[in-house]
């Protein structure tokens, strides 16, 4: 699995040119709804509930799924700012690896193991990205439903009474958008999640990198000294191998 | 952690926690409070019954809550975001020192290079 990730991680140039081309187009379509909504408000009030039923309707169904649309594009910049740490990740313990790999066999300390949040960022984005396309989907389906319910006019749906289909749906466009609007913000939280512990992990590497430096310094040291000392010269491991370049 | 450890590293935790909570408090207010009161005030009551709600009713309060609680939600969830963007800043404000102390090392470490060199 992490392998997978660390292929596809270099992408991350194209997830943000789509994720920003996503929310260019919800300011697109959000102008084109609002010139929809200038006309709409031009003519009167009996006009525009009882015969502009598909301008309300695009309206209405637009204002439901547009801003899950823009989120999703937002993720999309997110998830590529969490993919950019991994290929940050992924080089930064290969270089460590390869300086690691010039010491002898032997002597050569233990790598550190990635810390579980290192592990878990990537599928952390995932999720978050789980839930904008899930947001996305139930925003969808009640732009859907808010069609169906602005097809009829205004005075009819304002005269629907318990138990009617039209009431039922008006429920649902309320209740659902209700726990929508903060689940999105959910996927939002989730992304920051992930960066931070990326970047948890980036601080976590820097430091053990610097600390095994630092060991690799005072072998050099100690084997400068030993090597003034002839007799003990013999089981020496070169030191200065250990110094990262 | 121990006592040298950077405030950065001790502080960015507890931010991305508490940024965590809010938002999670956001969505259960949503679900508990905010979905039931719209799925009753909207789908028991026809348009007609809830404009003559009167004063004190179950409806109007209903309607109250409906237009009272998104107005402090969405700041609270700002709020959330906020402290996440705070934790990721103070974890980034770490790595130019985690870095010069890299730097450090490496100019302790090249003198020895250069006298292998030699």
């Amino acid at each position: 699995m992490q392998k997978m990730i660390s292929k596809i991680a270099p992408t991350f140039p194209y997830v943000i040119w789509m994720g920003f081309i996503i929310v260019i187009l919800s300011v697109i379509i959000g102008f084109v709804n609002s010139q929809t909504a200038a006309a709409y408000f031009t003519e009167s009030k009996a006009i525009r509930e009882t015969t502009l039923l598909a301008e309300r309707a695009a309206i209405e169904s637009t204002i439901l799924w547009l801003p899950y649309f823009k989120f999703l594009g937002l993720g999309m910049v997110l998830g590529g700012i969490v993919m950019a740490l991994k290929v940050i990740l992924d080089n930064l313990m290969q270089a460590g690896m390869k300086v690691i790999a010039n010491l002898p066999e032997d002597k050569r300390p233990a790598m550190p193991k990635a810390p579980w949040y290192g592990r878990l960022m990537p599928i952390v984005m995932m999720l978050g990205m789980l839930i904008f396309i899930v947001a996305l989907i139930v925003s969808l389906q009640l732009s859907g439903t808010a069609r169906a319910v602005y097809a009829n006019p205004i005075p009819v749906i304002d005269a629907a009474g318990t138990g009617t289909v039209l009431l039922a749906q008006l429920q649902s466009i309320q209740a659902t958008s209700a726990w929508l609007v903060p689940f999105k913000f959910l996927g939002i939280a989730t992304e920051f999640l992930a960066i931070v512990m990326g970047l948890g992990t980036i601080v976590y590497v820097l430091n053990n990198q610097t600390a095994m430096l630092k060991k690799g310094v005072q072998v050099a040291r100690s084997g400068k000294q030993q090597a003034a000392q002839p007799a003990e010269e013999a089981d020496q491991v070169p030191a200065t191998e250990s110094i990262p370049t | 952690m121990n006592e040298n450890t950077p405030y950065q590293l001790k502080l960015f935790p507890v931010l991305t926690i508490l940024g965590w909570i809010l938002i999670s408090l956001a969505l259960i207010i949503g679900l508990v409070i905010l979905t039931p009161t719209a799925a009753n005030y909207f789908g028991a009551n026809s348009k007609e019954v809830r404009d003559a709600a009167e004063a004190g009713s179950v409806l109007l309060s209903q309607l109250g809550v409906l237009a009272s609680i998104p107005l402090w939600l969405e700041p609270l969830i700002f709020l959330g975001v906020a402290f996440f963007i705070c934790g990721i800043a103070l974890e980034f404000s770490i790595i130019p020192s985690l870095v010069k102390q890299r730097g450090d090392v490496m100019s302790q470490a090249f003198p020895l290079i250069v006298k292998l060199g030699k």
